[in-house]
């Protein structure tokens, strides 16, 4: 069970970015079954981290459904704080935001959608 | 309406200042191709939008931008964080500093302010999905141009992630739009 609060923010976060990206997709592709699925797990993966993150270290959203002994959603860190984004030592510098399998940021995003569009821009500009 | 989440969408926890950076970064908050002009653009072209997937896309899209639009911010509030007034001086952040102290103010990397006149919402879907897809594509190319300028990785990585988003929003905003053109060919009125 994880319970340092950067590794569960980062959990949190992996699963809310699949959701994000599977949002869009299904938003131009609604009769993908298998995206539906996926975003389902996903849905469901995330309410219980987001519990378990509230339970342990404050409200992330209004209206959340644990109960709040005292008011601390003021005095928890604040996103554009340096303590808000702390970096786990001995795991990766950076988030590995995208699927639980591993997956970039950039790969989920194109999961199903290898149109024109996007290809032609992925082969840009060497960075 | 809309709910806040007290997480970024994606980390950043910047260890050294470098307002020089923080200026060219500035123009992804309120300059012309920034996160606040997507974010308007398409929250406000979304009411006109003929069918479900735009305005799905584009309700969806225009949020995260504005999630988009607190990770630029975060940058540029870290890069800048306990300068002192030599530091200021030296870096080349006097002019910034003078009307904004270490405050975060939508303006481009050359100080003119934000402006409506960078967005355009023209009832069209057409009109206003092309403009989406250049609009993406505009911000990707500055997103570009900031990693040409900046070394460091604690940047860089968030503005890969941002980057990397554009090219994602251009390609849903490239179906939507030949959905458009699919029901304009099927000579259905809008």
């Amino acid at each position: 069970m994880i319970v340092s609060r950067t590794a569960l923010q980062n959990e949190l976060r992996e699963l809310e970015f699949t959701l994000k990206d599977l949002n869009l997709y299904l938003d131009t592709h609604p009769t993908d079954l298998s995206a539906l699925t996926e975003y389902n797990t996903t849905s469901n993966k995330r309410d219980v981290a987001k519990t378990h993150y509230e339970k342990l270290y404050g409200l992330m959203e209004i209206g959340s459904n644990e109960e709040q002994p005292r008011w601390d959603w003021i005095s928890t860190a604040w996103p554009w704080e340096e303590r808000a984004n702390e970096v786990d030592t001995g795991s990766s510098e950076t988030c590995r935001i995208g699927a639980a399998d591993g997956r970039t940021a950039g790969e989920v995003g194109d999961m199903a959608g290898k149109g024109i569009y996007a290809e032609a821009v992925l082969e840009g500009v060497e960075l | 309406m809309w709910n806040y989440e007290k997480m970024l969408q994606y980390p950043i926890k910047i260890k050294n200042a470098n307002p020089k950076l923080a200026k060219f970064i500035l123009t992804q908050y309120g300059g012309p191709n920034g996160e606040l002009g997507a974010s308007l653009r398409y929250l406000s072209q979304r009411y006109t939008m003929p069918f479900d997937e735009a305005k799905g896309v584009l309700s969806d899209i225009g949020t995260e931008e504005l999630g988009h639009l607190e990770m630029v911010g975060t940058i540029v509030h870290q890069l800048t964080r306990n300068l002192t007034p030599e530091e200021v001086k030296r870096q080349g952040f006097g002019e910034y500093y003078v009307d904004h102290g270490l405050g975060i103010y939508p303006q481009d990397a050359g100080g003119t302010p934000w402006s409506a006149a960078s967005m355009a919402s023209s009832g069209d879907v057409i009109a206003d999905l092309q403009e989406d897809l250049a609009a993406e594509q505009k911000a990707r190319a500055v997103y570009d141009n900031i990693l040409r300028l900046a070394d460091d990785p604690d940047v860089r990585e968030p503005i890969k992630f941002l980057r990397e988003r554009e090219v994602v929003h251009f390609q849903r905003f490239g179906e939507v739009l030949r959905k458009a053109q699919d029901m304009q060919g099927k000579r259905k009125f809008f």
